[in-house]
């Protein structure tokens, strides 16, 4: 059940408001409440309701204890966890390597 | 709300826990087919479609698609309703969690007791029926086995024993049983209606007709319909175990009622090619009509038998998970807070067990039939259940205003749904005040005599930060990024 992708992600203009509204968590802070993004972004109220609404739920953005407000999740860091090389990699680094010279 | 009053609302908490509160369950542990399993296995489509579903058409007349419709529909602005909650925060008290969150402790309490009430009353009804089908399956297949009350009692105690070592072995598990025996009686479904269909025609555009139509038994028919559905949002208390809880949970609930009105529909229109003079449908008789033996029917009896010990199981987990998250709160003793070594809270099952048998005892008590006792119990049960509909409906519009995310289109689907609600609990409440019984009605007054008692312990607790009525499963530290710095006043609790 690919329900990951049921958010219109076929529209590339529904990625660019998932990541509007999330850089516009970023740039606010945390706890930005939904008003504030619907007054911040070019976006129609329903539209970042519906973009709050997927991040939320899968995690991209936590709601604040009280739920009044939104705030970058974790998995959002972890996008910026580079994995580092494993000896896999090192051995196809070495054969691009040797096809250099 | 205008922009003052926005202003002078304080910024969002960013108190955020370390620990949940709710630490030590099961997490992660089931997905979207799981819940939606859960949800289905609740509404029994299979055992509704061959009963109901087959009889309203006779039973309302003219128009009883407009039931099915209005009985449906209602319930589906319910779901919406409660699907608006669970898509904002996770927890496992459903509608008790849901009606604190807009009304405050004291109403949040009084549905608790409710929920106690109505699920236990939804659980002996299951495990009697059950009971009484598989001993039913007995009569249709091995007519000549030595039957009578030892045999249902028999039965009924391993119905209660299969539940509670399916919920020993973990929600997982215990989702996994209950999607097959939802598949398997889809397929058993599937294969009555195209015999009845082979057997008696297929069903004509005539019988959409309105002509001799009653408005009192439409409506009438559509609360019926809504009764059929009890308890089908239970399977929200699944969100601390549900892998993504906020997108799972409002999903199976729609999903769920969409399945089960599907399968409604094709019932309602398959019996009305049924001639007049056939058999009774609560003969229990679907492939040899008028016959005393049947195997066929007998394995669709124990097929349906099978769903409703799903449908009890299911119940009794959420109402163990209820049970739970009061333990947690505080506002029970907390021993039935306590998980095992699977991470189910299974103190809490067990304290469910009583009200299981509640149904058995008490029919012995008041000294009738004992399936004619859960019935009635199950029925009276869901005025009760209504009632924590109607106050979770209307409280969405508050909760949603309180967090400033109010908008028009729920609010009314709420309020709708609320009335709806209401009207169902009121008519159901005056059918059985006519026909002599106050089951109902002492139901209500229990509900709010263990809402009372609960009230009374919170607010004797030596502090009130012991105690949060209505806590859902709040992000911990661990969950959020808060920035190199945090700013003033936002940290994590050790």
């Amino acid at each position: 059940m690919s329900d990951s992708y049921d958010f219109l992600a076929r529209q590339p203009s529904a990625v660019d408001s998932a990541f509007a509204v999330l850089e516009a968590v970023a740039r606010i802070g945390p706890g930005v409440t939904a008003r504030q993004l619907v007054d911040d972004l070019p976006m129609s109220r329903a539209g970042v309701y519906r973009v709050l609404k997927h991040l939320v739920a899968n995690e991209y953005l936590v709601r604040t204890p009280d739920l009044r407000g939104f705030v970058i999740g974790e998995r959002v860091a972890a996008l910026g966890r580079v994995r580092p090389p494993s000896h896999a990699d090192e051995g196809s680094d070495d054969a691009l390597r040797v096809l250099h010279e | 709300m205008s922009s003052r009053d926005r202003a002078a609302r304080p910024r969002p908490s960013l108190r955020f826990r370390d620990r949940s509160v709710f630490d030590g369950v099961a997490r992660r542990e089931v997905g979207s087919a799981d819940v939606l399993a859960h949800s289905v296995a609740v509404l029994v489509p299979s055992l509704t479609a061959l009963g109901t579903g087959l009889a309203l058409p006779g039973m309302v007349g003219p128009g009883f698609w407009i039931s099915t419709l209005l009985g449906f529909g209602l319930v589906w602005l319910l779901g919406s309703t409660f699907g608006e909650f669970a898509s904002r925060f996770t927890s496992a008290g459903t509608l008790y969690t849901f009606v604190a969150k807009g009304f405050g402790p004291l109403p949040a309490l009084v549905v608790g007791g409710a929920l106690m009430i109505g699920y236990g009353a939804i659980i002996g009804f299951g495990l009697t029926d059950a009971s009484g089908r598989f001993d039913a399956a007995i009569d249709a297949g091995l007519p000549d086995t030595p039957g009578g009350g030892l045999r249902v009692a028999t039965v009924f105690v391993a119905c209660v024993l299969a539940c509670l070592f399916a919920m020993r072995r973990g929600i997982q598990w215990t989702s996994r049983v209950v999607m097959a025996v939802e598949a398997v009686s889809l397929v058993v479904l599937a294969i009555v209606l195209w015999t009845w269909t082979t057997r008696y025609g297929l069903p004509s555009w005539t019988a959409l007709s309105l002509d001799g139509a009653s408005p009192t038994r439409i409506l009438l028919g559509a609360a019926g319909v809504v009764t059929l559905t009890l308890a089908f949002e239970s399977s929200a208390s699944l969100a601390l175990e549900t892998k993504r809880p906020l997108h799972d949970v409002p999903w199976a609930l729609r999903n769920s009622l969409l399945v089960a009105a599907g399968l409604f529909v094709l019932a309602n229109l398959v019996a009305t090619t049924r001639p007049a003079d056939a058999p009774s449908i609560w003969s229990w008789r679907w492939f040899a009509p008028g016959q005393a033996t049947s195997v066929a029917d007998a394995l669709v009896l124990l097929v349906l038998a099978t769903s409703l010990l799903a449908l009890a199981m299911c119940v009794w987990s959420a109402l163990a998970r209820l049970l739970f998250s009061l333990a947690r709160e505080g506002v029970l003793p907390s021993w039935l807070g306590r998980v095992d070594g699977h991470g189910v809270p299974f103190a809490a099952v067990l304290a469910v067990t009583p009200l299981a048998l509640a149904v058995p005892v008490g029919a012995m008590v008041t000294g009738t039939d004992i399936g004619a006792f859960a019935w009635q119990l199950k029925q009276s049960g869901g005025v009760v259940i209504c009632v924590a509909y109607a106050a979770a409906a209307f409280a969405l519009p508050r909760f949603l205003w309180l967090i400033d995310e109010i908008s028009w289109k729920p609010a009314l689907c709420a309020g709708a749904a609320g009335v709806g609600a209401v009207a169902v609990a009121v008519t159901q409440l005056v059918a059985e005040l006519r026909d002599g019984t106050w089951l109902a009605l002492g139901l209500l007054a229990a509900a709010a005599g263990i809402g009372q008692l609960m009230q009374r312990r919170v607010r004797s607790a030596a502090s009130l930060d012991e105690l949060y009525v209505g806590m859902h499963d709040a992000a911990v530290a661990s969950q959020v990024v808060l920035g190199p710095e945090p700013p003033h006043g936002a940290h994590a609790d050790v």
